[in-house]
């Protein structure tokens, strides 16, 4: 199974990574650190599942270097990309934070959920508190690889 | 119903029994004679009353003879309205010869007002007090003019004067309002100074009271809070009568009690307006009123587009009727229409001036008229007791509203005079007819009101409700088109447009017609409602055959967010058959040229990830843009906007040097004059190698000499051990040099590696860089007295949700983290960012640790090495030897850097975990925490790689730069990453590009300099101005940079400057540049004398006239790329 998880948050993805890896067989996961290397990544390859954090830059930070402007739901701005560009994917969220810009996330997941339809899988909180958010990605991994066989 | 029939005999009787009755109180009877009797039976009673009592019976106690006696006895009737006008009657029949006299002394008063001749109308208000009534208009009147007059303090003065002199509520709250509505600028806050708080329905009623005398201007209704007015005095009484009259309803207006008050009024009172009205609701009056001729003239023939006309009767007819507003700007308009210029008024003249100013500007639609709007308004709002005004502001509600067809439904409530306008009342065309028939309009330009063509510049027909059927969108379209209509319609006749297309669901068309219509219109302020935004938001991705440039436009327009306006720009590329905006050609045409500056700017172009990979990749794509653009116009917008983005990519680049050259070591400077003794040292150890030779060649030739003799020698000339003593005195003597090298590369006080890592990581740097965002996000606070102070911010936020006991404990929490954030920050500036020697071993946990013991073995490589028979050969082999352990320390200092990451982190997340434990914080407090600490958390990990790029070795320094873009990048570098905001004035007059090897060297000292700056406004909570100029005067750069200081410390800091000024030779000689916690002079001094290419630079301290000063002087010439 082909995942693409855009996170520029190297704890968080670190972890997730880990999990991810730790309990699942035959994972392939790339990595994207930005709206930039998240929607190239995904316009470039195929993927089963695409793990979108919501908050990211613009740009790679690799290297201290300038990332550009950070957006709240930048999650969301590559979601609209890949429409546009008529590239066909499935999708989750992963997010650390609960408001952005004035808005929940549940609001921002029904916009993507009005745009992907069942495409579109849902978010998860992800949270260094507590472990549920791996009970969860680990249902949507284990729908998507149903879907696939 | 006749007279007689109205009047209750037994009721009237009863009360006059009262009346005689002397043991009676006669305001007793008074109050109830007003409670219970209708007008004619008022009349009948004064009739019957005993002359004695008639005085009171005419409620003559309303001409009140002081400010103390206004609302003391109490009467206020609980009537309906149409009751409540029959006692107004009554009173002014009784009282008419004064309320004439009071009229006519008002329209002086409001007229002198105006015209700013205060004076004057002060003295007639008082002549008003004394002759007729002292009144609540009198004394808003008297607040408001000293006001405008003679400013807020008199204003006050005055106001206390008046409120003190009467103790009723109402009296005093009146003064109140009086005085918070006499601004010319008018804020809603004052609602909330003015009105009491609505507990019940008493104050709810007299708030109503309050509304109706000062803020009219929201609108009143009908209500029986209106009989308040009788306990006040005549004068605010009829004033009062006046205002309300526009307010009654159709049904009140309809009922013959009400007519025939009204017709007996108007034959008493010479007020025009009444008068009109009377014409108006059809009563028909005795009363002959003269109205002016001109003024009608005036008016009618702007209704029939005569506007010459108007120009010529205008002129004559203000001269002497300046004040009349209405008028005025029927004038203004004609002028406007015929394309003549208007006069020019003076804004800091009179009222009258003012308003003829801003009334101007609006119908011209200038481009801030919505700025004239609010002015006017304010006015109105102070002055709105003023009849012209009241006009005035129903005019310009009309405009604001942008509504052409009801643009002019209110002016017949507040117009003076009866004229052609008044039409408006009526409903049906018949109606209106009428009416202009009576008022000797000709049937033939009645009839011309039918037809299209009739619209009229004014629109007026349309606005008076003779067109309103059927759509009139193409007509207007094409007035709009021909720019015929005039000008202040523009933005209610688009609206008309664009929500006519709405409303048929034709969104293509409303929104070409909307673009068509800004695009060459830039005073158009008519902004389309949100729901019409969102209805063509919602269809935008499933409309066919759109203009995609139109709809880009018309959400740039709209304001959409930056990613809705992304995919229309990506939509117009692609309309336009090309992938990049920068590959537009430019042909003059105004939308695509128009895309092109407003919609294509950097921060849409940034969205556009698959075309460009960085932000210099964008700001090329923008250049390239504007350079277009410029090519074509030649204007000064795009030159302006080329040169920024010029500067923003030079300092991109400039700012990577910054930390891509925080590892360096002047390895030049060292080599040339620093290394004598290394040079000695190594002389030695070149005749250590020759005298080792000597020897071999001595012994040997004994040795055969001694065998040619047959002498067996069992001598054992050990060679191997005097080799081995040579050897040992060999190696010992290199790594002397090696030793003296290396201490040279890591301690010499101007150049040394230390150096280096001092100035531009340890002092300040590296401690902003990793703590500003723990105090943007208010997680960290600073020491006071020794101790961390407690974190009021969040522990605000908790203090509503938890008890004392809690709050300490999160208090303890929150210092605990500052504590240990502080300490993990302080452990990588004051034991891994350190450099240590076997010799210099204070910080045992330096990661630059240069030990001998490393080196010893590559000493004996080294020593071995036979090509490296020259001085410089082994002193460069010796340097590369020394960057080699360098980068290994380097890598060493990056590992810290991780684990120390770490620690923060782990740190972030067990102060999230303490908090939300023992705390019970509702939603949205724990959910703005947890955002916070997770931000923090992203922060700490960019910020641990911005510090882990700098431990790299020191890069190229190919390239060429100026000093503003020096001064420019060191600011932005600080207050980016500070919490406090480093305010600068800079005047640089160099142009001169400069080496960049010298970028390093100079932005340390100018980042010295300002950090010292931000450091002192931070520390004495100060904002002034730091000012920087730069000239350049016979090559020689002249930097002067001047900030304010406490003048309390000017003495103290005056002899510390002295002190150092004094040392900063021997300090520098003696290795102080390495002690931290100093001003950084030492580092300025180093840099400015040794390391900018010339013995001519100087660098001086000094306090002058409240301001500390640093002046530095450069050679030019040595630095001239």
């Amino acid at each position: 199974m082909n995942i693409l998880i855009v996170e520029d948050d190297d704890k968080k993805r670190g972890s997730v990574l880990s999990y991810l890896h730790q309990e699942f067989d035959g994972l392939k996961i790339d990595e994207g650190y930005s709206v930039e290397s998240g929607v190239q990544k995904a316009v470039d390859n195929q993927y089963d599942l695409i793990i979108l954090d919501m908050t990211i830059p613009n740009f790679d930070k690799t290297d201290g270097k300038n990332g550009g402007n950070s957006y709240k739901n930048g999650g969301e701005i590559i979601v609209r990309e890949l429409i546009d560009e008529d590239i066909e994917f499935r999708c989750m969220v992963l997010t650390q934070y609960e408001t952005f810009n004035n808005e929940t996330i549940d609001q921002i997941s029904n916009r993507i959920k009005q745009k992907c339809g069942n495409n579109y899988l849902g978010y998860v909180k992800y949270s260094t508190l507590n472990n549920e958010w791996k009970d969860q990605i680990k249902k949507i991994i284990a729908y998507v690889k149903n879907i696939i066989d | 119903m006749s007279m007689s029939s109205n009047i209750d005999i037994k009721k009237t009787k009863k009360i006059l029994l009262l009346i005689k009755d002397t043991s009676i109180s006669k305001i007793t009877v008074l109050k109830k004679t007003l409670q219970s009797c209708n007008y004619h039976e008022l009349e009948y009673l004064y009739e019957k009353t005993p002359n004695i009592y008639k005085g009171l019976f005419s409620l003559s106690y309303l001409k009140r003879k002081d400010y103390s006696q206004l609302f003391k006895n109490n009467i206020q009737p609980d009537s309906e309205i149409i009751d409540y006008i029959g006692k107004i009657t009554f009173v002014l029949k009784h009282h008419y010869k004064d309320i004439n006299s009071y009229i006519e002394k008002r329209f002086n008063i409001d007229r002198l007002v105006l015209s700013g001749e205060y004076e004057k109308a002060n003295l007639l208000i008082d002549s008003i007090n004394k002759e007729i009534s002292y009144s609540y208009w009198a004394a808003a009147y008297r607040i408001k003019i000293d006001r405008i007059h003679k400013g807020n303090k008199t204003a006050v003065e005055t106001h206390n004067n008046i409120f003190y002199k009467n103790d009723h509520y109402l009296f005093r709250k009146y003064c109140n309002a009086a005085y918070y509505t006499s601004s010319l600028d008018f804020s809603e806050e004052i609602y909330d100074k003015v009105y009491f708080s609505e507990d019940d329905d008493f104050f709810k009623k007299i708030n109503n009271i309050i509304k109706s005398h000062f803020f009219a201007f929201e609108g009143i209704g009908e209500g029986s809070w209106v009989n308040a007015d009788m306990s006040s005095s005549i004068i605010d009484l009829y004033n009062h009568f006046l205002n309300i009259l526009s307010t009654l309803s159709k049904e009140t207006i309809s009922k013959n009690e009400f007519r025939e008050y009204m017709k007996i009024i108007s034959e008493i009172i010479d007020e025009p307006y009444i008068f009109k009205l009377c014409n108006l609701w059809g009563i028909i009056t005795k009363k002959i009123y003269n109205s002016n001729d001109n003024r009608i003239a005036i008016l009618n023939s702007y209704f029939a587009q005569d506007y010459q006309k108007v120009i010529d009767l205008s002129i004559d007819y203000l001269s002497l009727n300046e004040s009349d507003v209405e008028i005025f700007i029927t004038y203004t308009k004609s002028l406007i229409l015929l394309g003549k210029k208007t006069l020019e008024y003076n804004n800091d003249g009179t009222l009258l001036e003012k308003i003829k100013y801003h009334i101007t500007k609006v119908f011209e639609q200038d481009k801030e008229k919505v700025y004239h709007l609010r002015k006017l308004m304010g006015i109105c709002r102070a002055f709105y007791h003023i009849p012209e005004i009241r006009y005035l502001f129903s005019i310009l509600k009309g405009i604001e509203s942008n509504d052409i067809l009801n643009m002019w439904s209110n002016c017949w409530k507040y117009s003076q005079y009866q004229n052609i306008y008044d039409i408006v009342y009526y409903d049906k065309r018949e109606e209106k007819i009428n009416y202009l028939l009576s008022i000797g309009i000709n049937e033939l330009e009645i009839q011309n009101l039918n037809t299209e063509t009739a619209i009229g510049k004014d629109c007026f027909e349309l606005s008076l409700g003779f067109n309103s059927n059927g759509s009139k969108v193409s007509l207007l379209s094409e007035k709009l088109t021909e720019k015929s209509l005039i000008p202040y319609l523009n933005d209610a006749a688009v609206r008309y447009c664009f929500e006519s297309y709405i409303q048929s669901n034709d969104t293509n068309n409303a929104v070409s017609f909307y673009v068509n219509y800004i695009l060459y219109n830039e005073s158009l302020t008519f902004k389309p409602k949100d729901s019409h935004i969102k209805i063509i938001l919602e269809e935008y991705d499933n409309l066919i055959d759109i203009d995609a440039l139109d709809f880009a436009i018309f959400m740039y327009f709209v304001n959409v967010d930056d990613d809705t306006l992304y995919l229309a720009y990506k939509k117009s590329l692609k309309i336009l058959g090309v992938e990049r905006a920068s590959e537009i050609k430019i042909e003059g045409k105004k939308k695509i040229d128009f895309f092109l500056s407003h919609i294509a700017t950097p921060k849409i172009i940034t969205l556009h990830v698959l075309k460009f990979k960085s932000v210099e990749q964008v700001l090329q794509e923008r250049l390239k843009i504007c350079t277009n653009l410029n090519n074509y116009y030649d204007k000064k917008q795009f030159t302006d906007e080329i040169a920024g983005i010029v500067r923003d990519l030079k300092m991109l680049e400039l700012n990577n040097k910054i930390d891509d050259n925080k590892i360096y070591v002047d390895v030049q400077s060292i080599k040339e004059s620093e290394l004598t003794e290394a040079k000695a040292i190594y002389k030695m150890y070149e005749q250590s190698a020759l005298d080792e030779n000597v020897l071999q060649d001595t012994i040997g030739q004994i040795v055969e000499s001694l065998k040619m003799l047959g002498m067996s020698i069992d001598i054992l000339v050990t060679s191997h051990d005097k080799n081995s003593d040579k050897l040992e005195y060999q190696y010992e003597t290199l790594k002397r040099m090696f030793i003296y090298v290396r201490d040279q590369f890591l301690f010499n006080p101007k150049s040394g590696l230390d150096n280096y890592l001092s100035t531009r990581i340890r002092h300040g740097t590296l401690i902003n860089q990793l703590r500003n965002h723990y105090e943007i996000d208010n997680l960290i606070t600073n020491i006071t007295n020794g101790k961390y102070i407690s974190n009021k911010y969040w522990l605000d936020y908790m203090s509503n949700v938890s008890n004392s006991s809690t709050l300490s404990t999160c208090d303890n929490f929150f210092k605990k983290f500052a504590e240990n954030t502080d300490n993990l920050i302080f452990e990588i500036k004051e034991e891994y960012v350190q450099v240590s020697t076997e010799s210099n071993k204070t910080k045992i946990n330096a990661c630059f640790n240069y030990n001998i013991e490393y080196f010893s073995p590559e000493i004996k490589k080294l020593q071995k090495r036979t090509e490296l028979n020259s001085y410089d050969a082994m002193l460069s082999e010796m340097i590369n030897l020394l960057w080699s352990h360098t980068d290994k320390c380097l890598e060493d200092v990056k590992n810290k850097l991780q684990e120390t990451k770490q620690k923060m982190l782990d740190q972030l997340h067990d102060l999230e975990k303490n908090i939300i434990t023992i705390t019970n914080l509702p939603n949205q407090v724990k959910n703005m925490f947890h955002d916070t600490i997770v931000k923090c958390s992203g922060e700490i990990q960019d910020d641990i790689q911005v510090v882990t790029r700098w431990f790299n070795r020191g890069s190229s320094v190919n390239f060429d730069f100026t000093i503003q873009q020096v001064i420019d990048t060191c600011i932005s570098y600080i207050n980016n990453n500070s919490k406090y905001t480093l305010k600068t004035k800079i005047e640089c007059q160099s142009t001169t590009s400069i080496q960049g090897k010298y970028f390093s060297t100079l932005y340390d000292m100018f980042h010295d300099i300002m950090n010292n700056v931000m450091y002192y406004e931070r520390n004495k909570g100060l904002h002034n101005t730091c000012s920087i100029e730069v000239l350049e005067i016979n090559n020689i750069l002249n930097i002067r940079v001047s900030n304010p200081i406490d003048i309390s410390e000017e003495g103290t800091i005056k002899n510390k400057v002295k002190e150092i000024n004094n040392n900063l030779e021997t300090l520098l000689r003696g290795g102080k540049s390495r002690v931290e916690g100093n001003s950084g002079c030492i580092k300025i001094f180093n840099a400015v004398h040794n390391h900018l290419g010339s013995n001519k630079n100087d660098y001086i301290n000094s306090v002058e006239n409240g301001n500390f000063i640093v002046k530095i002087y450069i050679d030019l010439i040595a630095l001239k790329a």
